[in-house]
């Protein structure tokens, strides 16, 4: 090579390393350049009264779609995955599966022919048959199915005419054509059951009133129940990037009383790539009902309040403090009450004793309930006039005074000096002996 | 009494006198006016032995008198042993115990032969000394009435100067002069000393009079309206700290004033007189209902519901019937004026000789504004 071309070779060899180096660089990153998304939800509020029956799952469900778009047309269709992370029962189905399928596609004699090839109808004479027929004997024929891309689409097709029970091609053609425009128009506003009841040819459930937002959504999402198509992992591909994208609903349900907030993510991947990640929120508002005691009620919920909480609080405490300085305060006037009886007891000590071994014991015998209380009465009496009956506690002299009531009764005759006796010997025990 | 009111008596109730405030007794011919009784107040029975004619031993007299005889049999009392005994009469004031303490002093007179004098000695004070200085000088005139001349030596030694001190009298001179006492009085009549009234504080007293005075041959009659003094004496007696014997009076309940007051009218009755109104009772029975019903209890557990009744002192009843007789007899001494020149003579229906119980509503309001003034004073 002459020298005069070498730098020009130089440089022409570096803008290739540095071409090859950005693309290897971006065909690095999470799904690529392969996939668009767009769409899904990323913060949802429900009311209770927002629950939706469907089969027996009480709960709340969200509708939501997603769409994927490839960027760039690539030989080989990419193998798309949608699961979902930190939240249960979502479940995924696709709105459009037959969209990026037939491209191109005029009529059903185009769909025959992409899905029906020449060779193929050659086996399929003397086998008359419908559409979708041929389709299933096709897919069952190994030797048949050496191409992988008309394998998939013969496999998508023969699914959605299963499905919806079509038969013949011209049914799928315009299924296709509806979900095309489907597609289209996704993008101008939100899904509605409506819409998708209509994508999947089914007449709304017979009502006699205009039926609610919920019941098509009850109805929907058991449709697809029914039929099997909402996946807690599905699998698609895309093959070219056109106007209309891939669409792909899913269905969060979220059980009525477990959860009022969540959240976590859609996750996208391709060609076994990193993920793309949609972040999902949802919020339940717990409707209150003041006539509803044992759940959360609008009293509970505005004494929850924190200025509430805390005017409450003070309210309890002081309560509870002023209860406990009554409680102190009496333990300390019983507590003085006692001290003050053991100093007079002390003090008085000659004379109480001097009672107790002296007159005391003039009063314990008796033949008579009369002569019984006669015994007391002068217990009393005495006490009162020895000064002793002013050193007892208060309460020990509503007792005393309680015992010597001849009105009150006792079961039988003794118990009411009994009585007596337990009273002064307990108060001066060391006393009396 | 003015003599209408003497036929009012005798024709009316066939009484004699009348039986509340008599001047005399033509039955016992005993002139209580000579002899300076009656029977408005407590009976000196003691001074006046026929006065004994007029205490009515029912209830719980009778049981009172029923026990001293009793016991006087039993007791062994001699005056010569000088082993005095001592009575403790468990009563109220207005119960009669009085009347009875004198009706005991009578007894023991007669038991001990005839011979021994009978004092009160009202207690004023919660001073011991000064009840044994009391004591002291009665002796002193007992002992100079029984001309004992060798106590008498006693109580010049010990002259009242040498007693008395700034603080009252000297106790430790007062049992002196009672030590010294006992050997001169031996056999000696006794003094029997009415002590009125012995109260709770003065339980003590019990036991210090006696040993002080027993000695003496001075025979105590203690009065006391206090459940624990008799429980005190009777501990006493037990333990053999002294001898004796306790009795108790109470007011009169119903069916003792029933009694009381007809075995009274009996002792007035006239021999002679018309049967039908020789048992003549005065006083309407409802009276009696009326006058002891206590509307502020009632009785009868598990069976009609009745008012309960009350007791009354003998002493209050007697104010109140002897009123309540005045003002009838005055009210027949009018209606017999009346219709004195009226003939044939008006005679009156046993009702209209009745005292029902307008009369002692008078009467009590008397009492009570009598009660009141006397307190005023």
């Amino acid at each position: 090579m002459p020298q005069r071309y070498l730098p020009k070779v130089t440089l022409l060899i570096l803008w290739l390393l540095f071409s090859c180096a950005t693309v290897i660089c971006a065909g690095e990153s999470k799904t690529g350049n392969l996939i668009i998304l767009s769409g899904g939800h990323n913060d949802e509020h429900w009311r209770e009264s927002d629950k939706y029956g469907v089969s027996g799952l009480e709960g709340y469900f969200a509708l939501g779609s997603i769409s994927l778009v490839a960027r760039s047309a690539t030989g080989a269709p990419i193998e798309v995955e949608v699961w979902s992370r930190g939240i249960a029962y979502v479940g995924f189905f696709e709105l459009t599966p037959l969209v990026d399928l037939f491209a191109g596609v005029q009529s059903s004699k185009d769909i025959q022919d992409l899905l029906v090839p020449l060779g193929a109808k050659t086996d399929l004479l003397g086998m008359p048959s419908s559409d979708r027929d041929k389709l299933e004997y096709l897919l069952g024929q190994k030797k048949l199915s050496q191409d992988a891309n008309l394998t998939w689409k013969r496999r998508v097709a023969y699914a959605q005419m299963k499905a919806l029970n079509l038969t013949t091609f011209e049914q799928l053609r315009t299924l296709y054509e509806r979900q095309l425009e489907f597609a289209e128009r996704a993008w101008d506003k939100q899904i509605e059951p409506e819409a998708m009841l209509a994508l999947y040819g089914l007449d709304l459930p017979p009502h006699q009133n205009p039926p609610t937002h919920e019941k098509l959504l009850s109805y929907f999402i058991e449709t697809l129940k029914r039929n099997k198509l909402l996946m807690p992992l599905l699998r698609t591909k895309i093959q070219n990037p056109s106007s209309a994208s891939k669409m792909v609903g899913y269905v969060l349900h979220v059980p009525q009383n477990s959860l009022k907030k969540t959240s976590g993510q859609i996750l996208v991947g391709a060609n076994g790539l990193e993920p793309e990640m949609l972040e999902i929120n949802l919020e339940v508002e717990r409707e209150v009902s003041i006539f509803r005691p044992w759940s959360t009620t609008k009293f509970l919920s505005a004494i929850l309040t924190p200025t509430i909480t805390g005017i409450v609080g003070t309210l309890l405490g002081a309560i509870i403090g002023y209860l406990g300085f009554l409680a102190q305060q009496k333990y300390n006037r019983a507590s003085e009450a006692e001290r003050k009886f053991e100093e007079k007891k002390i003090e008085n000590s000659v004379r109480i004793r001097k009672f107790f071994t002296g007159e005391y014991a003039n009063y314990q015998g008796f033949e008579t309930e009369e002569d019984e209380r006669e015994n007391v009465s002068s217990i009393r009496k005495s006490l009162i006039q020895q000064g002793i009956y002013a050193i007892l506690p208060i309460n020990e002299i509503n007792d005393l005074n309680s015992i010597c009531d001849s009105n009150r009764r006792f079961p039988k005759r003794g118990a009411r000096l009994l009585a007596l006796r337990g009273l002064l010997e307990r108060r001066f025990r060391e006393l009396v002996t | 009494m003015p003599n209408g009111v003497t036929n009012v008596l005798n024709e009316c109730f066939c009484l004699v006198e009348d039986p509340f405030d008599p001047k005399v007794d033509p039955h016992k011919k005993f002139s209580f006016s000579d002899r300076k009784a009656s029977l408005s107040r407590s009976l000196d029975i003691f001074n006046i032995a026929e006065l004994e004619y007029y205490f009515i031993k029912i209830g719980m007299f009778k049981d009172a008198v029923d026990q001293v005889a009793n016991f006087l049999l039993g007791s062994g009392f001699n005056v010569a042993s000088n082993n005095p005994p001592t009575f403790l009469i468990e009563a109220p004031t207005g119960a009669g115990r009085s009347s009875l303490a004198s009706y005991i002093a009578y007894q023991v007179k007669k038991h001990s032969g005839g011979k021994s004098a009978l004092q009160t000695v009202p207690v004023g004070t919660e001073d011991e000394a000064k009840l044994a200085f009391s004591i002291k000088k009665l002796l002193e005139m007992h002992v100079k009435h029984e001309n004992l001349s060798d106590c008498e030596t006693v109580f010049v030694t010990y002259p009242d100067t040498l007693i008395l001190g700034p603080n009252g009298p000297d106790m430790s001179f007062l049992s002196t002069i009672f030590q010294q006492l006992s050997t001169c009085m031996v056999g000696a009549p006794p003094l029997l000393l009415i002590i009125e009234e012995i109260t709770y504080e003065r339980m003590g007293w019990l036991s210090n009079l006696y040993k002080m005075l027993a000695p003496l041959n001075v025979i105590l009659i203690f009065l006391t309206n206090d459940v624990r003094v008799r429980k005190q004496y009777e501990k006493l007696r037990s333990n053999g700290d002294l001898t004796g014997c306790r009795v108790r009076l109470g007011k009169l309940d119903e069916q003792a004033a029933v009694d009381f007051f007809v075995q009274r009218l009996d002792s007035f009755r006239r021999e002679k007189c018309d049967e039908t109104k020789r048992n003549v009772f005065p006083f309407d029975p409802k009276v009696f209902t009326q006058a002891f019903k206590d509307e502020e209890k009632h009785g009868g557990e598990g069976e009609q519901e009745k008012a309960a009744s009350r007791a009354i002192g003998v002493k209050l009843l007697l104010n109140l019937f002897r009123q309540a007789f005045n003002l009838k007899l005055l009210e027949l001494n009018q209606y017999f004026i009346e219709s004195a020149g009226k003939h044939p003579k008006p005679e009156l229906k046993l009702e209209e000789l009745l005292i029902t119980w307008d009369y002692f509503n008078n009467a009590y309001q008397n009492v009570i504004r009598a009660a009141a003034i006397k307190k005023d004073y």
